[in-house]
């Protein structure tokens, strides 16, 4: 039987903010955008939480529930670091780590845990650890496999160290909701709920040939195994190598605008951006996607199969910019005045790695020796130190949600 | 409050670690009482040392740069509860 540890930092980026701050601490504080009006909650402490606050709500919503509300910028590079730190910490137990998120991992102990005094010991050095050197607090689950470990991970909160044996299933977690389960989102759990399924323990009672015949062969089988808390999937070590599927940059606006040159200059800058990320990991995209981001959470996405496969940031601009402004787009709809924005999002996918063939037009091949003397000096002096004079108007401040998987993995072996 | 100005420092260097024990800002020394949080950042080949500190009074961040070798004050918070 395998033995995996599931760590899971308490409300990360607003504990972070907490502990480098001491005057924040027992305090309604979350991290936000650092755009007032349009920014939403990255995170929230314990005490915002209390207050009904969750993440993804807007700032404003949150400042309505509790007024006291504390709001503080996020700083990515601080939750970056202290990941990264953790993560190098947890490789001292076994080198099957799997990066799970920037605040969550997995760790597969069972051929190392009994040279550190078993899981249990190993679960309390490393919360000692956390605490020590960050006054950070997290949960720890311990379980047979990764399904296991998470959920224990998520049955009390905070500062939590629970495990679940194949013994205890399904009487200790027959009442826990089922959309506490890893891969069971809010679309699957109303699905389940329809079929009277709301908790652990009947998704355990559920017959096998009822969840197939409903989800189809694989997700059938896969939800049945999980209401028996079964799971194989491995732990994937962060010197794991997975082929990135798309690359991609958004930016909500500060303000609505249906300026045309506003928006292209945006467009531009998050091409270069998506230009630089896929030049650095050797990646060449041949299709182009943009979306458009309007009032009442509306959007609008369009993409393109073009036949060159790209990484340089003004080639994508350009097919970007036919498609933002194509004949079906909102911002240039015949008759009608053009839709104000607020949310502009540029990626590339049908990826292939390592491509890079001498072009027989000599032009392609200056164009690619400029951008390579470019990525040299952004790389030795930092992004953003020479970059297209048309994008130097418009600066795009550093995100507190979502971050790339690659930015907060450890480096490879 | 974002200030961004070039400071004077005392700081100990004790092995890997950095520890700031005073800075000087605009004539007057802040005596560090503790170091809250410390992290690092990348601008380029430099390195950048971040240190969260409170003289007691008011929370600070500094920062080293190790390629210039200049310290700066990035942020004061001023802590209204004192």
């Amino acid at each position: 039987m395998r033995t995996i540890l599931h760590l899971d930092m308490n409300s990360f980026f607003a504990s972070v903010e907490q502990a480098a701050n001491p005057a924040l601490q027992g305090k309604p504080v979350v991290v936000g955008g650092g755009i007032e009006k349009s920014s939403v909650v990255a995170a929230a402490s314990y005490e915002a939480k209390a207050y009904g606050i969750k993440n993804g709500m807007p700032t404003w919503e949150a400042k309505k529930l509790c007024p006291n509300l504390i709001v503080v910028t996020g700083d990515m590079a601080k939750y970056l670091h202290t990941s990264k730190e953790i993560t190098q910490m947890l490789t001292r137990y076994t080198d099957l780590v799997e990066v799970f998120s920037i605040d969550e991992a997995f760790l597969d102990i069972t051929h190392t845990k009994e040279r550190f005094g078993g899981e249990i010991a190993i679960a309390k050095e490393i919360k000692k650890w956390i605490w020590e050197r960050f006054h950070l607090t997290c949960n720890i689950g311990i379980g047979p496999n990764k399904l296991l470990a998470k959920l224990a991970g998520e049955l009390k909160k905070p500062d939590a160290l629970i495990i679940l044996r194949p013994e205890d299933i399904p009487h200790k977690i027959e009442k826990v909701e089922v959309s506490k389960l890893c891969g069971i989102g809010p679309k699957l759990e109303q699905y389940l709920k329809e079929m009277g399924i709301r908790t652990i323990g009947d998704l355990h009672r559920f017959p096998r040939e009822k969840l197939v015949k409903r989800f189809g062969m694989v997700c059938g089988e896969r939800l049945f195994l999980m209401g028996q808390g079964k799971d194989s999937s491995p732990v994937l070590p962060y010197y794991h190598e997975t082929e990135a599927k798309s690359m991609g940059h958004s930016y909500t606006l500060p303000k609505f605008t249906c300026d045309p040159e506003e928006v292209k200059s945006y467009l531009l800058r998050l091409a270069e951006q998506v230009g630089r990320r896929l030049r650095k990991e050797q990646y060449r995209g041949n299709i182009i996607h943009v979306s458009l981001g309007f009032g009442n959470f509306k959007f609008w996405r369009k993409q393109k199969k073009i036949e060159d496969y790209l990484d340089d940031g003004y080639e994508i601009y350009q097919v970007t910019e036919k498609l933002a402004f194509s004949s079906s787009s909102p911002l240039s709809l015949k008759g009608k005045p053009p839709e104000a924005i607020r949310f502009l999002g540029v990626s590339v996918s049908g990826l292939v790695h390592h491509l890079d063939q001498i072009s027989l037009i000599p032009e392609n091949e200056t164009k690619k020796k400029v951008l390579k003397a470019l990525d040299e000096i952004n790389n030795r002096y930092g992004e953003f130190t020479i970059e297209r004079a048309a994008i130097m108007k418009v600066i795009l401040p550093r995100k507190t949600g979502m971050v790339s998987p690659r930015s907060y993995r450890l480096a490879s072996k | 409050m974002e200030v961004n100005a070039l400071i004077k420092v005392g700081a100990v260097f004790k092995g890997d670690k950095i520890i700031p024990k005073w800075f000087v800002w605009e004539g007057r020394k802040y005596e560090i009482k503790e170091v809250n949080y410390t992290w690092q950042d990348r601008q380029g080949i430099e390195v950048l040392y971040h240190f969260a500190v409170t003289d007691g009074i008011n929370y600070y961040e500094l920062s080293f740069n190790n390629q210039k070798m200049v310290w700066k004050l990035k942020k004061i918070d001023i802590n209204h509860d004192s």
